[in-house]
């Protein structure tokens, strides 16, 4: 089933339309905002506020001027600036689900030391991945989810295909030079 | 197109992670510089693919928890907002909003001028 037959269905008033349109975003959705480096609490926040506005303005959407999947990673992306504007003006916090990720649910039998072994390299990765310039990460992050055309993400962060592609390129040249010198 | 253009136009590609047509592909399997190129890149690929979202997950029971913060349906919602949002009803309420406001001033200059004035006040 398509977006556009789920929103006309959601628009209709059918509960379980919208249902099936969160399940098919949300998890691209908290990667998307994973990779903003937000915690795990505020990252579930702003996927549910991200949903709620698509819903509130679903009548609104105009599917002739942006694919249904670019306008719900642009609603993100502002919402997440937003996040990370008002965090930078509080006083710091440590996030422990952000630097231990996923460690304590792992399969104990994969032992300790490639567990340890695998969040450092995600670690790595993440604060690689918080260290691009602002202008870069939204672009490189979209390119990684793999959940949008060139197109798409150009629509999401508002400029030519053709910028887009510099944005990613310029992104991961810096991602690899980053991560082979935290390697050596 | 020189080899170093083509090499230079496919090595972009790769790293931008655009598809590869089918002679740029038979072109990365016979060109050394390029095949170690894309190696490269689909390693450091899955390893940013992998710590890219910090460990953040969906939480069970998501979508549900999602579907019960909803309110009315958005057809019905924006009727209202629709009709708020365009221009004529804007323009329309602020002129209304205006004419309150000087027929308020208006009304202030006079009594402040005539004393024992009033507009339909009770005295």
């Amino acid at each position: 089933m398509d977006d556009d037959f789920l929103i006309r269905q959601t628009l209709a008033g059918n509960p379980n339309a919208f249902r099936m349109v969160v399940v098919r975003y949300q998890r691209p959705l908290f990667r998307f905002l994973g990779g903003f480096g937000l915690g795990q609490a505020v990252a579930e926040d702003l996927a549910q506020e991200t949903f709620l506005r698509a819903f509130r303005n679903l009548a609104g959407y105009d599917a002739n001027k942006a694919k249904f999947s670019s306008w719900l990673f642009t609603i993100a992306k502002h919402l997440a600036l937003n996040e990370k504007t008002r965090a930078s003006h509080r006083a710091p916090h440590v996030d422990v689900s952000a630097i231990e990720p996923e460690v304590a649910g792992r399969d104990v039998a994969q032992g300790a030391h490639e567990v340890f072994e695998s969040s450092e390299r995600r670690t790595r990765v993440h604060q690689a991945v918080q260290r691009l310039p602002e202008i870069l990460r939204s672009a490189v992050v979209l390119a990684y989810l793999k959940e949008l055309s060139m197109d798409e993400i150009a629509t999401v962060e508002g400029c030519s295909v053709g910028a887009i592609k510099l944005r990613i390129f310029r992104g991961k040249q810096m991602l690899r030079a980053e991560l082979s010198e935290s390697e050596e | 197109m020189s080899v170093s253009t083509i090499c230079n136009t496919i090595q972009e590609r790769i790293v931008v992670g655009e598809a590869l047509d089918e002679a740029s592909q038979t072109h990365v399997m016979a060109c050394a510089s390029c095949s170690r190129l894309v190696t490269e890149w689909l390693e450091l690929d899955s390893q940013v693919a992998e710590g890219l979202d910090g460990g953040v997950t969906v939480p069970d029971g998501f979508a549900e928890r999602v579907l019960a913060h909803l309110g009315p349906s958005p057809a019905a919602v924006s009727r209202f907002e629709n009709l708020l949002g365009r221009r004529w009803v804007q323009v329309a309420l602020a002129q209304v909003g205006l004419a309150v406001a000087i027929a308020n001033l208006l009304r202030f200059v006079f009594a402040s001028l005539v004393p024992g004035a009033s507009l339909g006040g009770v005295r």
